[in-house]
């Protein structure tokens, strides 16, 4: 093949190429014709056809840079927002309302539909049983978004407003102390404030918790005392890293008063969809559901301490 | 083609009546209801960016008319790259007497896109992995048939296990003089190890494209009947 033909033929390839959309293989190509034209000197207006190519290959620069720029998770149309919740949601068995909207809000949030998603959120912190886990949630959407003040401003804002109980707002400021640090953004005590709640230092270190795998269940394997030699299975109704959210019926006062805050489970069985994991975990807050559909029962944090 | 060919595969629904029972869900994400005799299960298209998976679904929208049970969606940037994926709702039908729906995605292929290639994955039953026949692209395609396998592994998958498909499309393209690998070599390099049918595709043309996804449908049939009786 001789310089002509081989040029022909890298030149057409660069065009199926970028036909092709494959900008960087495209590019190669022009760049290999540059190369082999500046390295002739008999070729008959050798420098336009060079300058032509040049500017074909900056063309490939520009889109290869924007491209680069470009978004990976934009904000898309209200529509396919809708079809992201429904199609990537997993149903829950016998979930109330409050546990599907909380959900679909999360898959939302890891499409990257960070502003849709606190739209949600900001609504579902109303509601009592999903409150906690609406204003963790929306924490986490404000670090994506880089808005760590507001997300302060917010939680305060919802403080304020009496969505949380004193406990479960130490519980949420705690977890926002954690996720800052974990970010790297900057975390100062003094903007929060417990307002009457009880700060409690952690006595021990938890799991990272991006080394967490989705736990839908636990057992709790009772050695001693009145429940002693009983097995009691809870499912998992919102998991944040380490941190484990349980409804526990109103009934249940003899395991409601062995699950006290702060008191350690020492034998525990973690349910994920892959395997049984057995390990131990500390109850961080034990608190009575207000209002809604599950009014009169408890909403239990346990943080996993080992697994 | 008719899709509905592959209940040949020995998916078979007598004598596992027993009692109705709630809607299974295991590492899979397919629905049985008994009660309701309906089977819903999910088949992504899987491969590196700019193969062909959006280019399959189009295909498969304009040739199976009768089958699709609602709109094609495709989460697209401006330059037609997938952005989160495309869907296609389908129906094969009753087969023994189930209504079976399919739920079919493409992932996005390019390398920025990990965390939503992941995320569509989830509770995959069947994987088409279509590779790129061009040879600028042979490592792209391993890249990406690793990053299949890793992804589901964390789902607790086997890439060696789940009903997989090979699909090496643009075989059309030697036509246009640029060079593209042979079927050998697309063997060698994907297919190796894994030993799963593996079909020759022009998804712009629509060649390959229907035996591709019939082979999927029907190995993901089988398998969910397994699943259902080992469960038993």
């Amino acid at each position: 093949m001789n310089i002509k033909e081989r040029i022909k033929s890298l030149l057409k390839e660069a065009e199926l190429y970028k036909s092709q959309r494959l900008l960087r293989e495209a590019r190669e190509k022009y760049t290999l014709v540059i190369e082999i034209l500046q390295q002739q000197t008999r070729i008959q207006n050798r420098d336009a056809l060079i300058a032509a190519v040049e500017k074909k290959r900056e063309s490939l620069d520009n889109a290869i840079v924007k491209w680069d720029q470009s978004q990976v998770n934009p904000e898309v149309s209200g529509k396919v927002q809708d079809l992201i919740k429904r199609l990537f949601t997993t149903p829950e068995e016998g979930g109330s309302d409050e546990e599907k909207a909380i959900n679909e809000a999360i898959t939302l949030a890891k499409f990257g539909q960070h502003r849709k998603a606190l739209e949600e959120f900001s609504r579902l912190v109303h509601m009592s049983g999903v409150c906690l886990s609406a204003a963790k949630n929306a924490i986490k959407c404000y670090l994506e978004l880089s808005e760590a003040d507001e997300a302060m401003e917010t939680i305060r804002g919802w403080w304020r407003e009496g969505c949380f109980t004193p406990e479960q707002y130490t519980s949420i400021t705690s977890f926002m102390q954690s996720t800052f640090e974990k970010k790297g953004f900057n975390w100062d005590d003094s903007k929060m404030g417990t307002d009457g709640g009880d700060a409690e230092e952690e006595a021990f270190t938890a799991p990272i918790d991006d080394d967490i795998i989705d736990i839908t269940s636990i057992g709790i394997n009772f050695e001693d005392g009145p429940m002693a030699g009983q097995h009691v299975e809870l499912d998992v109704s919102f998991q944040s890293g380490s941190l484990l959210s349980l409804i526990v019926g109103s009934s249940e006062q003899t395991l409601l008063a062995l699950l006290k805050k702060g008191q350690s489970i020492h034998d525990v069985d973690f349910y994920s969809p892959i395997a049984i994991f057995k390990g131990s975990a500390v109850v961080e807050s034990n608190t009575e559901i207000l209002s809604g559909p599950k009014k009169g029962d408890f909403s239990l944090d346990i943080r996993i301490d080992s697994i | 083609m008719d899709l509905r060919s592959c209940k040949q595969s020995g998916f078979n629904w007598k004598n596992e009546m027993g009692d109705a029972h709630l809607p299974q869900r295991g590492n899979h994400m397919a629905i049985f209801n008994i009660q309701k005799r309906e089977i819903e299960c999910k088949i992504v298209f899987y491969g590196p960016g700019r193969c062909g998976k959006t280019t399959n679904l189009e295909h498969i929208f304009k040739a199976f008319k009768k089958q699709v049970t609602g709109e094609m969606v495709s989460v697209d940037t401006e330059g037609d790259s997938t952005l989160f994926f495309d869907f296609l709702p389908m129906g094969l039908g009753k087969i023994n007497g189930c209504d079976v729906r399919v739920q079919i995605f493409t992932v996005p292929g390019q390398q920025k896109y990990t965390s939503t290639r992941k995320l569509v994955l989830k509770g995959v039953d069947g994987v088409v992995f279509v590779a790129d026949s061009l040879a600028v692209r042979r490592e792209k395609n391993l890249l990406s048939l690793k990053d299949l396998q890793q992804n589901l592994r964390e789902y607790g998958q086997s890439i060696t296990r789940i009903p997989l498909v090979l699909q090496y499309n643009k075989r059309d393209l030697a036509d246009e003089g640029v060079p593209i690998m042979s079927v050998e070599q697309m063997e060698r390099d994907l297919n190796r190890q894994l030993k799963v049918s593996s079909f020759e595709a022009s998804a712009t043309k629509g060649t390959g494209v229907g035996k591709t996804l019939q082979e999927c449908l029907k190995q993901t049939l089988v398998s969910l009947q397994k699943e259902l009786q080992w469960a038993k």
